[in-house]
């Protein structure tokens, strides 16, 4: 029940900035296809006046265009930011509200819990957004070229496929979509595993930052150099195995690291 | 009974505790006191668990700390300040089971606070006042406070002194630390003094006062040389 109320409470927090990222997302998209239609066809006009008609288009060409490609980048980056920013807003200023956090008459964990849920949330919820703003602006697309009689090429699940980050979003089967979460959900546990360990350090040294990310980089970085190592000797579903394992390792590391600044090291 | 069991904390080369053991009774004020940075305020936090001790052991009632039974005030509100304070309970309400809102509306009157005075517009004395009603009714057996007075007008100060003998802070437990401790004088049962992070001097401060006629402020001159 407290979790739930902490989560609520997280999510709340988070939702006007979380709501301007979106906004800014859709409408960036929709200008830049706008845009896209606009000046594809006049190119078209142009072509076919000048008697060569030659000209096919794909869904694929706006989906490479450097607005959209910012406007996926950005995105990804507000979520970075905002997986750091959901810790030290808590760690903002001497009254810092990560001492009410700690002084609640619950689990630690709790907190992290809910503020990984929430992370985990926005992170779906931005792909729901994306998952639709894309399809609507495929039928725009579509629709605006078909009424123009202007050929068009490739489907919409092609497009995407070229297309490695919206790959991610889209994924081909119901098992890739968990294997994404579960990665992404790895991500913010070692952003978030940084920031405790950092937090844990900075009044006793003013190194804390690096030696949090030289602690985190070999957590990450030396499994990754053994696999890479023995990866040529192994069959592919003993490699397969390995890195299900090392990824294993990874999220019990994560969490243990989180229980243990939170409830041991942490100090506000 | 609050029991420190020798604490150690060190912050970089700075070992800003050092065993450091005391106890604090039930039903009593026992005032820890000490010139800046001999890292009083290190200790409560330490026995809350929010600067966790390097070394030692704090226990309350012989067993390991209960949040929902000892409450911390800092000397700074823990909220963000553009919350209002009901907002403030509205938290303290859904995030502490023992929280006692009765308590609090009779506080927040005694106090003559405004509820939905936002903390940024208020006076530090007034953020003090909110600091602490949301402490106490957390009603806990144990309460500590971590320079209540700092830097608040001299009204403020008695409003808070006056509720330091009023029942609401009958049979609960105050571990203090304090600069004005001529303002709280005579609430005092036991004062622990610490300099550079050890215990110098412990003791009863109603033996002090009779057997030596000696005032808190008078031991402190003594072993400060101030």
């Amino acid at each position: 029940m407290n979790l739930l109320k902490l989560l609520g409470w997280e999510v709340e927090r988070l939702t006007k900035p979380y709501l301007i990222l979106i906004t800014l997302l859709v409408v960036t998209q929709f200008a830049w296809l706008g845009i896209f239609l606009w000046s594809e066809t006049n190119m078209y006009e142009e072509i076919r006046r000048a008697g060569t008609p030659d000209y096919t288009l794909t869904f694929g060409n706006y989906l490479g265009g450097t607005p959209f490609i910012l406007s996926i980048g950005v995105a990804v980056a507000s979520m970075v930011f905002f997986s750091f920013w959901i810790w030290y807003r808590d760690f903002q200023g001497r009254g810092t509200f990560m001492m009410r956090l700690l002084l609640m008459p619950q689990q630690r964990m709790f907190v992290f819990s809910a503020k990984l849920a929430t992370m985990i949330l926005m992170i779906l919820g931005l792909f729901s957004v994306q998952w639709i703003a894309l399809k609507l602006q495929y039928i725009a697309f579509s629709s605006w070229f078909d009424s123009q009689m202007i050929p068009m090429s490739g489907s919409f699940k092609q497009a995407i496929g070229y297309d490695g980050a919206l790959a991610i979003m889209f994924p081909a089967s119901l098992f890739n979509f968990f294997v994404h979460q579960a990665l992404i959900a790895l991500a913010v546990l070692f952003i978030f595993s940084f920031v405790l360990i950092e937090r844990s350090l900075w009044q006793r040294t003013v190194w804390a930052p690096l030696l949090a990310l030289l602690m985190i980089g070999g957590f990450i970085v030396v499994p990754m150099i053994g696999f890479f190592t023995i990866e040529n000797d192994l069959f592919m579903e003993e490699a397969l195995a390995v890195f299900t394992l090392i990824l294993v390792i990874w999220f019990i590391g994560v969490v243990w690291i989180g229980h243990r600044q939170l409830t041991k090291k942490l100090s506000v | 009974m609050i029991e420190v069991l020798g604490v150690k904390k060190r912050y970089r080369k700075k070992q800003v505790i050092e065993d450091v053991s005391f106890t604090a009774q039930k039903g009593e004020i026992t005032c820890l006191l000490g010139l800046n940075g001999t890292g009083k305020s290190t200790i409560l936090k330490g026995i809350m668990g929010l600067t966790p001790f390097d070394q030692g052991t704090v226990l309350v009632d012989g067993k390991s700390i209960d949040l929902n039974r000892v409450a911390f005030v800092p000397d700074h509100s823990t909220f963000p300040i553009h919350f209002t304070i009901e907002q403030c309970e509205a938290f303290m309400r859904d995030f502490y089971p023992t929280f006692d809102p009765k308590l609090f509306a009779r506080l927040v009157d005694e106090f003559k606070l405004f509820p939905e005075d936002k903390l940024s517009e208020l006076s530090k004395g007034t953020l003090a006042k909110v600091n602490l009603a949301l402490g106490i009714a957390q009603d806990p057996d144990y309460l500590l406070l971590d320079e209540p007075f700092s830097g608040i007008d001299v009204f403020s100060k008695e409003q808070i002194v006056e509720l330091f003998s009023s029942d609401i802070m009958e049979d609960r437990g105050v571990l203090i630390t304090t600069h004005e401790i001529e303002d709280i004088e005579y609430l005092v049962d036991k004062a622990v003094m610490l300099n550079r992070g050890r215990i110098v001097r412990e003791f009863d401060v109603e033996d002090v006062r009779f057997i030596h006629g000696k005032s808190i402020v008078d031991v402190m001159r003594e072993e400060y040389g101030a």
